[in-house]
């Protein structure tokens, strides 16, 4: 398993059935946790699995949940091991941990997303909020948008009661996507119409266009844009970002 | 600014609001230091508030207030363009028109956020008296306890030394609490910490609430 490339190396590039991808990412803490002295509780991770498929994963430690960052971290890494199934991978996971650090399964609670793409299909799943995007040739499209409950800083989690119902999993032809966007709610209100989960186009194209150019230290870049003045003066939430594109 | 900063524009979308409704007794015997200390907490609270870029932007404040009569003296308007009128004390207390109006004023709010595709946290009721409801209260504590079982919204109630702990405690399903003396600026700045906390919580937030024993008699 392929951990997230490091900020010294060049842009990870992976071949998904003869096509060359190029992976980045980045997750910061938000202004909001540094403030009150707390660490990031998003991760992300990306892996290929045996089979030659390319797996992203973004996860949302739940607010003041203790140790929700263990928890996200739990998730992403078992996500990407298991493309076939990658939310009970990542549940079975943190509630192992949980159960091993005799820690309430609440205190490490996390929204998941997973993005698989495939030789044929691209396959997005999804527990409570964050959104996955496609670059396709009808532009920008979320394949799996937010999910909130009626107030905004509720959703579900992996650990939730429930969870299972609250799963989410949508598939596309992989053909027509030249880029995928996995990126955690901390985003949402800079780069989605949130009334309708619309991805707003002038967000994603420049982040993707750059992916595509990316060489040495793009994700120390990405990671200071997300933690940019412009980016906290419209959220001080934690922010994750994964980007894979097709090489042209 | 990088390249990447430059280049990547924000979706425009109306800021997430967090509603919160004021119910205060003006009644009669809150005139002299009562009132003018209570004035002075809402201009606390409006004070620290605008101090915080997102909760300015979040919050939006409604002011009920009962003495005598029921009036909504301010109606919805972001913290950040809140400027707290002075009230007068008056009349008798008809507080249990006061929650009633204060209830139906977050429904209406809810229904305006929703028409309009704006995203919203739990609205905050706080209730604030000196004695006890002169008016027909038990409807009232009805709809309150009804709301709270539905997690409607989040009711506080809060007494000064003279007020009817005992009908507080009927109609709020949280303990109400006694202000330590005329307090009211402690109170407000710590409803303002509170509502700073709730419009930038993120989900699983428990919103833990900063300390009570600033101004409460714990």
């Amino acid at each position: 398993m392929t951990a997230t490339a490091t900020s010294t190396t060049c842009v990870a590039q992976v071949e998904v059935a003869a096509t060359r991808w190029s992976v980045l990412g980045a997750s910061v803490a938000g202004a909001g946790h540094l403030a009150a002295g707390l660490p990031g509780q998003d991760a992300h991770a990306w892996a290929m699995s045996d089979d030659g498929r390319l797996v992203l994963a973004v996860a949302d430690g739940a607010g003041s949940a203790p140790c929700s960052e263990r928890g996200a971290a739990a998730a992403v890494l078992a996500a990407v091991g298991a493309p076939d199934d990658p939310v009970g991978a990542a549940r079975a996971a943190v509630m192992a941990a949980a159960a091993a650090s005799g820690t309430p399964p609440s205190h490490l609670a996390s929204t998941l997303l997973v993005c698989v793409v495939g030789g044929d299909e691209i396959v997005g799943w999804a527990v409570g909020d964050g959104a996955v995007i496609l670059e396709g040739r009808a532009g920008m499209v979320a394949l799996l948008p937010p999910e909130h409950g009626e107030y905004r800083n509720e959703t579900v989690f992996i650990t939730s009661d429930g969870w299972e119902s609250s799963v989410r999993r949508v598939a596309s032809a992989v053909d027509e996507v030249a880029g995928v966007a996995v990126m955690s709610d901390g985003l949402e209100l800079l780069a989605l119409d949130v009334g309708t989960g619309t991805p707003h186009a002038p967000f994603f194209a420049p982040l993707l266009r750059f992916a595509r150019g990316a060489g040495r230290g793009a994700e120390d870049e990405l990671a200071s844009f997300l933690s940019s003045e412009r980016v906290a003066a419209r959220t001080d939430d934690d922010c994750s970002l994964l980007l894979a594109v097709r090489a042209a | 600014m990088t390249s990447l900063e430059a280049a990547v524009e924000f979706a425009t979308n109306p800021e997430p609001r967090c509603a919160c409704v004021l119910v205060l007794d003006t009644s009669a015997s809150m005139g002299g230091a009562p009132i003018t200390a209570l004035n002075d907490g809402v201009r606390a609270f409006a004070a620290d508030v605008a101090h915080d870029q997102l909760a300015r932007q979040r919050v939006e404040v409604c002011v009920v207030t009962f003495g005598g009569t029921v009036d909504v003296t301010q109606d919805f308007v972001t913290a950040g363009a809140f400027e707290p009128s002075t009230l007068q004390a008056g009349g008798g207390t008809p507080m249990g028109g006061a929650i009633d109006r204060a209830l139906d004023l977050v429904a209406e709010r809810k229904a305006t956020y929703r028409a309009n595709g704006i995203a919203y946290y739990r609205p905050w009721v706080l209730l604030i008296t000196d004695g006890a409801p002169t008016d027909e209260w038990q409807p009232a504590a009805e709809r309150v306890h009804r709301a709270e079982a539905d997690n409607e919204l989040a009711f506080f109630a809060v007494g000064t030394e003279g007020a009817d702990l005992d009908t507080l405690g009927r109609i709020a399903t949280r303990t109400p609490l006694r202000l330590k003396g005329l307090s009211f600026v402690e109170l407000f700045v710590w409803l303002s910490q509170s509502q700073r906390r709730v419009s930038a919580s993120r989900p699983g937030d428990q919103t833990a609430l900063p300390p009570v024993d600033g101004w409460a008699v714990v």
